[in-house]
């Protein structure tokens, strides 16, 4: 039989009862515990990227080299944008449509990411007090990161598109066939819900669907790298490559709506 | 090892984890410093200081986490307890044993935490929950030898001076 030791029991259940109760009131402390934490993170950010300099300098040498051969090539691009932005803004006027606003966004550097491996969350060092509010949109130069799910007053969490607890309404942008995007925790993205008769092939581009409302619509998500069934066989699956490199994230935009 | 030395050192650790330790994923998993932290903490001081410091562990890791509740404040105290029941029963004085130790807590702590999540709505392929609970499993397991090896003469150090004093 058990002898129960009144004092101890009264001391465990005490402890118990203060661990309980703190698990509870951590979450809401989080953004001023992070707060406490930017600076060394940003700190420790910084160490980090200046050695990579160092250490990646021949790599760094050869992309600039790429790049600046890409910023030619789309220089003169942009030049032949302009001139459709200025036919389209012209054909508009015309048929009276109403113009699509652009969208504010306010740039932040990634100081950290989650401690564990169940999630993919990136810490920005900007929060309500440069105007960000939890559920914006975080966008790179290249496509869509996530979202805001926790913003504090001088830094703020993204959840990332790998996470798997984040979906977006997707469509496919050759032929606009609509599906949802979700992240695995790895390198890849998976679009679900595709009809079997779905068109859909490698390398076509998904962007955004503006179904939700939450994204805006357009933004880039990733690129096909390969189309499957389901297991149940009712459906189609298409593996994306993210155009934004996810585990890389130096800086984010995020918008304003 | 001084208790507050040591939580300094967890700091420093969560904040490592945070930032430098990304790049050294392997399939988008990397080793659970904290954890690692935690099996230290509870092996080398008294169970009551032991208790505290994986308390203040678990919160270090529910700050960083997108989670709604602190499910490492309450898992890792419960982790700590486990391990000093364990270490009544059987030795536990070898790197192996920390390892092995590790890399079980890794994997209970994997089912225990997924389990909890998908009573609050979040869900995860089971190819996903797989990879990220073997690997981070083996990862930490490696991580562990090399912490330990790095972090037992500092434990060690200041525990000969108190004999000494």
């Amino acid at each position: 039989m058990f002898r129960l030791n009144k004092k101890k029991l009264g001391i465990a259940g005490i402890s118990f009862s203060c661990v309980l109760l703190l698990a509870v009131i951590v979450p809401l402390t989080r953004p001023s515990l992070l707060n406490v934490l930017k600076l060394p993170l940003s700190f420790l950010q910084f160490v980090s990227d200046e050695f990579n300099g160092f250490v990646f300098y021949h790599r760094n040498m050869i992309q600039n080299a790429i790049l600046k051969k890409e910023i030619a090539i789309l220089r003169q691009k942009l030049i032949e944008y302009d001139d459709v932005v200025l036919e389209n803004a012209r054909l508009n006027a015309l048929f009276d449509f109403k113009q699509k606003t652009s969208y504010r966004v306010i740039a932040a550097r990634v100081v950290g990411s989650s401690v564990d491996d169940w999630s993919s969350v990136a810490i920005v060092d900007k929060g309500t007090s440069q105007g960000i509010r939890n559920g914006f949109v975080a966008v790179g130069y290249k496509g869509l990161i996530g979202r805001v799910i926790e913003a504090g007053s001088r830094s703020s969490k993204v959840m990332l598109i790998n996470d798997p607890n984040l979906s977006v309404s997707a469509v496919v942008q050759r032929s606009r066939q609509e599906g949802l995007v979700s992240g695995s925790l790895s390198g890849s993205l998976v679009m679900r819900y595709l009809p079997l008769e779905s068109d859909i092939t490698v390398s076509d581009t998904i962007i955004t669907s503006g179904l939700s409302q939450v994204y805006p619509k357009g933004i880039p998500i990733g690129k096909v790298v390969s189309v499957g069934y389901e297991f149940s066989g009712l459906s189609r699956y298409a593996l994306l490559k993210p155009f934004v490199e996810l585990s890389r994230l130096e800086e984010v935009l995020i918008i304003i709506p | 090892m001084k208790t507050t030395a040591y939580a300094l050192l967890v700091c420093a650790f969560c904040l490592l984890q945070a930032t430098w330790l990304n790049a050294l994923k392997v399939f988008s998993v990397k080793p659970d410093l904290l954890l690692i932290a935690m099996i230290i903490a509870t092996l080398n001081f008294k169970p009551g200081k032991a208790l505290a410091l994986s308390v203040y562990i678990g919160v270090l890791k529910d700050v960083f986490s997108p989670f709604p509740v602190g499910l490492h404040t309450l898992l890792f105290p419960l982790w700590s307890l486990f391990i000093v029941a364990l270490s009544k029963k059987i030795v536990i004085d070898s790197i192996l044993l920390y390892s092995v130790l590790a890399a079980i807590i890794v994997i209970l702590q994997s089912i225990g935490a997924r389990t909890v999540l998908v009573f609050l709505g979040e869900t995860m392929p089971p190819g996903v929950f797989l990879r990220i609970m073997i690997l981070g499993a083996l990862y930490t397991a490696f991580a562990m030898s090399v912490i330990w090896k790095l972090v037992k003469p500092l434990i060690e150090y200041r525990d000969a001076e108190d004999t000494i004093l």
